[in-house]
């Protein structure tokens, strides 16, 4: 044994040479033992594992040769274990992106399945869908021929209910292609539509103002009435001719019962444009 | 020997480096950009096929209900029949006046007119949705129909006349009501513009349910 293995401690293992130690890189494993054991290792060497003591001795006390041997031995190995440690982080990394993507492309399949689904069920039923969607487009094309439509009957009801007492109302007039009333009140905020034309008589020529006004106001059907012609016809009879706006108020409403609502009209549109894409396949998605 | 102790460890950080760098270049990028665009893709699918399945309910719903829709269809065309036939309204016009004590004077029925396509609120729905999506508009089939006028008179007593103008906007048939003309002073009448609206009629015998 040599004085440094001697100061070492090193036991003499067989058939191993002797200043070969843990430069070498063999290590005994350290065994549990008492402290009366570990207050004789230096008495009894040769009964002693290497490095019994879990107190290392200092690297200064080693020979250079012996602690430049030992440091590039260490140096090799944390060098190994540090790129070891990077290609495992790789590897883990790379291998949960690997079953993360697998597990999307699952997922994918699925939802893409489930779509295939819903499309088969689609284009297997489209007759049905295309015919809900001509009756949807003739009751839209119906209701918009209406909409605009007015009531005569509200026409004469209104001419006649806002007549004061003394006024007979000879004729109550209405043509949607006819003229308007002129420019109106300018002033007025009320939406006007169309206009009527009334005619009758007067026993009182002061009812004839009171006849006009009453048109007028909030909720009213016929609003900013005029005379466009008042003839005296004797002593209790005067004749007038008279144009009136009329509101939204006077429409017959019909419209209404025939309108798809804005819910089916924007079901059908969808599933018509989703038919139709499926006629002509793009791009995109699935 | 320090030297080439540090060395060693300056080669063990190239290589580190050099694993980690070539790694995340060959092995980690590609699998996270394949990843991203997995999930952009299911992102786009789960839209997809949401709508889808959101069509499918309707289109199921239109399925089941298809009896209710071919009744609701017949009425329809009931209000709105494909008859271009002027004695079938003209009927119609004669039991109006009848139910309201009216007389009446004189019916002139115009020929039908060419037909014609109409303009519909779903077209403008589609255009209005293209638009917002940013494609082409589809061009969604408009029905064809024509058109039937007719001019009136009858003659009766005020309210009787008011009557038989309630009884032509309540027939089952609609007629577009176009003008109006009241006379009722001595010898009262009204005087109505109306137009019949003939639509094509829809095949209420087909589809039969998938």
């Amino acid at each position: 044994m040599s004085d440094f293995e001697e100061f070492l401690n090193l036991p003499e293992a067989e058939g191993e040479p002797q200043n070969s130690g843990r430069a070498k890189g063999k290590r005994s494993k350290p065994e549990a033992r008492s402290r009366a054991d570990q207050k004789g290792k230096r008495t009894k060497p040769a009964e002693e594992p290497a490095w019994a003591s879990p107190i290392r001795p200092s690297m200064n006390f080693v020979p250079q040769k012996e602690r430049d041997v030992e440091y590039a031995r260490r140096a090799k190995r944390n060098g190994m274990l540090l790129v070891a440690a990077s290609v495992a982080v790789i590897a883990v990394w790379s291998g949960g992106l690997g079953v993360s993507a697998h597990s999307m492309k699952a997922d994918l399949k699925e939802l893409s399945a489930a779509g295939d689904q819903d499309k088969g069920y689609l284009i297997a039923n489209s007759e049905a869908t295309t015919f809900y969607a001509d009756y949807m487009d003739q009751r839209a094309a119906a209701s918009k021929k209406f909409e605009s439509e007015v009531s005569p009957t509200k026409l004469l009801n209104e001419a006649r209910g806002a007549a004061p007492k003394g006024i007979d109302i000879g004729k109550v007039t209405y043509d949607d292609a006819g003229e308007e009333c002129g420019i109106g009140n300018p002033f007025s905020t009320t939406l006007t539509v169309g206009c009527v034309s009334i005619s009758g008589s007067a026993s009182n020529p002061g009812t004839l103002a009171k006849y006009t006004s009453s048109m007028s106001g909030d909720g009213s059907v016929l609003v900013d009435a005029n005379y466009s012609e008042v003839k005296s016809l004797g002593k209790n009879k005067t004749q007038f001719d008279l144009k009136a706006w009329f509101t939204q108020e006077a429409f017959s409403n019909r419209a209404e019962g025939i309108a798809p609502t804005d819910e089916e009209r924007a079901l059908v549109v969808r599933q018509l444009v989703q038919l139709n894409q499926f006629q002509t396949p793009k791009d995109g998605a699935n | 020997m320090s030297a080439q102790r540090n060395g060693s460890y300056a080669v063990a950080l190239m290589l580190s480096a050099v694993v980690l760098i070539g790694g995340f270049t060959v092995a980690v990028k590609p699998k996270n950009e394949d990843r991203a665009e997995l999930a952009s893709k299911i992102q786009v699918q789960q839209e997809y096929t949401a709508a889808l399945g959101a069509q499918r309910v309707a289109a199921q719903s239109t399925v089941e209900n298809l009896e209710q829709l071919k009744a609701d269809v017949s009425d329809f065309n009931k209000v709105f029949p494909a008859a271009t036939n002027h004695e079938v309204l003209l009927v119609e016009l004669e039991n109006a006046a009848k139910k309201a004590g009216v007389d009446i004077v004189s019916m002139a029925p115009s020929t039908p007119a060419p037909l014609e396509e109409m303009t519909t609120q779903l077209q403008d729905d589609e255009n209005a949705l293209a638009e917002l999506e940013g494609r082409e508009p589809i061009v969604i089939e408009t029905p064809a129909y024509t058109t039937m006028g007719v001019e009136l008179n009858a003659a009766g007593s005020p309210d009787g006349l008011k009557k038989f103008a309630a009884n032509v906007e309540g027939m089952e048939r609609k007629l577009l009501i176009n003008s109006s003309d009241f006379s009722l002073g001595s010898g009262p009448s009204v005087g109505m513009r109306l137009t019949a609206l003939v639509m094509a009629p829809l095949n209420i015998e087909t589809p039969e349910k998938e």
